[in-house]
């Protein structure tokens, strides 16, 4: 009943422990922040936080904007969140430092369907920031308290060359378990080392991914044209459209489902998503 | 409890007597233009006309204050700004209650997964409704088409009905409302007859609106409905000046804004509309909504299809006609639902 009161554009103080450049581009930085209010983290852990969810991170003066959450609840009161430079709110968070603070609210939306996902084969599959969420959700899987709860877990990350990886120390411990089969690929190299593929994420699917059956989920994170082309490969090894799972993204401002521009058709993203099927988005109206 | 009644010479007097608790607003024509301004002794009310803009300002106003803060990159203090001011708007339009309902089932839910916008919900406490009935509704007027009444009570706290010489005053139970009855010699109960002049009043009413046609919800399958050749006719027409939206006491879309300086900032903020390309045009410069056909579509098919199929069949359209009136290339929301109900409508 409390939480019905609560104003939902009310801001948690957070402070940046780390500010780290993923890509030789340097148009992605890493960040760590730590909830300064001890009240605040349990509430956002309390809050039932799940692998797939976002949150509106706000600069004072500057903005609020929908970032998925690149850490997992299993990681204990870490929040990690990879960020594109691309406007206003980006561009200046992209400035800040360490031990500066900003404002946060969330979770919001809603995660991957976890609970539902027991059991079954899972393939996380993507590229660029939106690989965030795919972050958080293997840190989940593959921690002690959830591994033995999934069956064969596979990630195909991919990038346009070697230096636009990202969570390269984070793929460097995966690769290194024979609990889960790592593929990474980029688009061309002068180095080919073995380390990785060449080639496209699309193409990577056809070649190394097994055929399938109803038990196994597709997670698909990244560019548009990446997701577009990764579709058919995925139909072809056999994934059914309820078992390909997409993160959604339209403008955002509100996250609450109250300032009407984030919907497709009747659907709003900020709340009924921004997680969906392949079966949920071919019945929307062809309008993101 | 019977309806007060009083002399309209006294109208002046009733609303000093309301003056005295609460902030008074009523609709004055100023330039030919009616709008809500404050009650004084100066301005004359204006009862014949629909404001031209809805009481949505007293409720969503344009700009309003979220935050106020303080901020430093060591520390960050958070202000909520909800709003207090008690205040009676006098001569409203009956639908436009109907819209404050429909817009406080989208903002202020009250299944508990949902959030509530605590600032709309503040508005909605602190405003009273008094509505002046239409006993002769607009050429634009379809409340009927749209489930209302010209006389409906709906999120309204008192009706007022015109018997000519006299003023019917109904409250309708909610718990303000008995703070509104008149007192001391304005302190009238209505007879039989004026109840009899009143119901008389009301089905003439209801007869004019009621040969204006239905509007209907289509099921059709959306993608079909998405295709229909109305979107690119209507675009062609459509300037995407948002007037449709800013008058319309439904709409409810917003933007949000940040303002900062010497460590002191707010946050607010403001009526967007979605006839705008940048309301959904992506920073990477994607716009899921790219011309003036997908912004038209938009506008409609949420108040016709999409809201409804949220709230029970509901169309997000009280049919003030505002939209009618003001849309400078003349685009029609009874026409285009007509269009819509061809294919495959029906209500609720
Ligand atoms: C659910 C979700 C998760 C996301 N996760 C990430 C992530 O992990 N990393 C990342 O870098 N980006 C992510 N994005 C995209 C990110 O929100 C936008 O890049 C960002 O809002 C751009 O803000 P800006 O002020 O820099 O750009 P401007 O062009 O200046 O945008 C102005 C405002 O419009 C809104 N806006 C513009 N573009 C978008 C957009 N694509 N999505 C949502 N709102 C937008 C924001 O409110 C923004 O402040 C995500 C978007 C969504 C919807
Ligand atoms: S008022 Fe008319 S022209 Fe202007 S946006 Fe609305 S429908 Fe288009
Ligand atoms: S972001 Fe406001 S409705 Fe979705």
């Amino acid at each position: 009943m409390e939480e019905s009161v609560a104003n939902p554009y009310q801001k948690y103080p957070v402070r940046i422990n780390s500010v780290y450049n993923e890509t030789e581009d340097k148009r992605l930085k890493t960040f760590g922040l730590s909830f300064v209010n001890s009240e605040d983290s349990d509430y956002f852990f309390s809050q039932s936080f799940q692998p797939g969810q976002y949150a509106l991170v706000w600069i004072p003066g500057y903005g609020e904007i929908p970032l998925g959450i690149a850490s997992a609840p299993t990681e204990h009161n870490k929040l990690v969140f990879t960020v594109n430079k691309t406007g206003k709110v980006t561009s200046k968070l992209h400035t800040l430092t360490e031990g500066m603070l900003i404002g946060l609210r969330g979770p919001l939306g809603n995660g991957y369907p976890w609970e539902k996902l027991k059991g079954k084969n899972i393939f996380l599959i993507g590229g660029g920031c939106a690989f965030s969420t795919l972050r958080s959700s293997i840190k989940y899987l593959l921690s002690p308290e959830n591994r033995q709860d999934y069956n064969d877990i596979w990630i195909v990350h991919g990038a346009r060359t070697p230096g636009m990886l990202l969570y390269k120390d984070n793929f460097k411990e995966w690769r290194k378990r024979d609990d889960v089969k790592v593929h990474i690929t980029v688009d061309s190299t002068s180095l080919a080392t073995g380390e990785y593929h060449v080639g496209n994420v699309p193409f990577v699917l056809k070649q190394e991914l097994p055929t399938v059956d109803e038990n196994s989920v597709a997670i698909v994170c990244g560019p548009p044209m990446m997701i577009k082309y990764s579709i058919d490969p995925l139909k072809e090894k056999g994934f059914l459209p309820e078992n390909v799972l997409f993160s959604l993204e339209n403008k955002m401002k509100c996250g609450i489902g109250h300032c009407g521009r984030c919907s497709i058709g009747k659907t709003c993203i900020c709340t009924e998503g921004p997680v969906f099927s392949m079966a949920e988005v071919n019945e929307m109206p062809d309008d993101y | 409890m019977r309806p007060y009644i009083f002399n309209k010479s006294n109208l002046s007097a009733y609303l000093k007597q309301l003056d005295t608790v609460f902030e008074v607003w009523i609709p004055v024509t100023e330039n030919g233009i009616t709008t809500f301004n404050l009650f004084n002794k100066q301005n004359d009310i204006d009862l014949g006309k629909i404001p031209r803009t809805s009481v949505k300002s007293f409720f969503l106003p344009q700009h309003e204050l979220l935050m106020e803060y303080s901020a430093s990159p060591d520390s960050i203090q958070l202000d909520e700004c909800l709003p207090s001011k008690k205040r009676i708007i006098f001569g409203v339009k009956p639908c436009e209650g109907r819209a404050v309902k429909l817009n406080s089932q989208l903002l202020v839910p009250e299944t508990k997964y949902q959030k509530q916008d605590l600032y709309f919900k503040a508005n909605q406490q602190n405003t009273i409704l008094i509505a002046y009935g239409c006993n002769q509704p607009g050429v634009g007027c379809f409340c009927r088409s749209t489930g209302g009444d010209p006389f409906g009570k709906t999120g309204l706290d008192a009706i007022v009905t015109d018997l000519g010489d006299r003023l019917l005053l109904e409250t309708t139970g909610t718990e303000i409302s008995n703070q509104l009855i008149p007192k001391n010699d304005l302190n009238e109960e209505a007879t039989e007859s004026d109840l009899t002049a009143a119901e008389q009043i009301k089905k003439n009413a209801c007869k004019v609106l009621d040969e204006r046609s239905e509007i209907k919800v289509s099921k059709e399958n959306i993608h079909t409905v998405f295709d229909l050749e109305i979107w690119k006719e209507t675009a062609m027409r459509c300037l995407n000046c948002g007037i449709c939206t800013y008058l319309c006491p439904t709409c409810s879309c917003f933007d949000m804004m940040d303002y900062f300086e010497d460590g002191k900032g707010s946050q607010s903020r403001c009526w967007d509309s979605c006839m705008f390309s940048l309301f959904t045009q992506h920073s990477l410069g994607h716009n899921p909504r790219p011309s003036k056909k997908e912004r038209v579509r938009q506008r409609f098919l949420h108040k016709l299809r999409y809201y409804p199929e949220h709230h029970n069949g509901e169309i997000s359209c009280v049919g003030c006609g505002r939209c009618v009136l003001h849309c400078p290339v003349n685009i029609d929301i009874r026409e285009i639902a007509d269009r819509l109900s061809l294919n495959g409508g029906e209500r609720g």
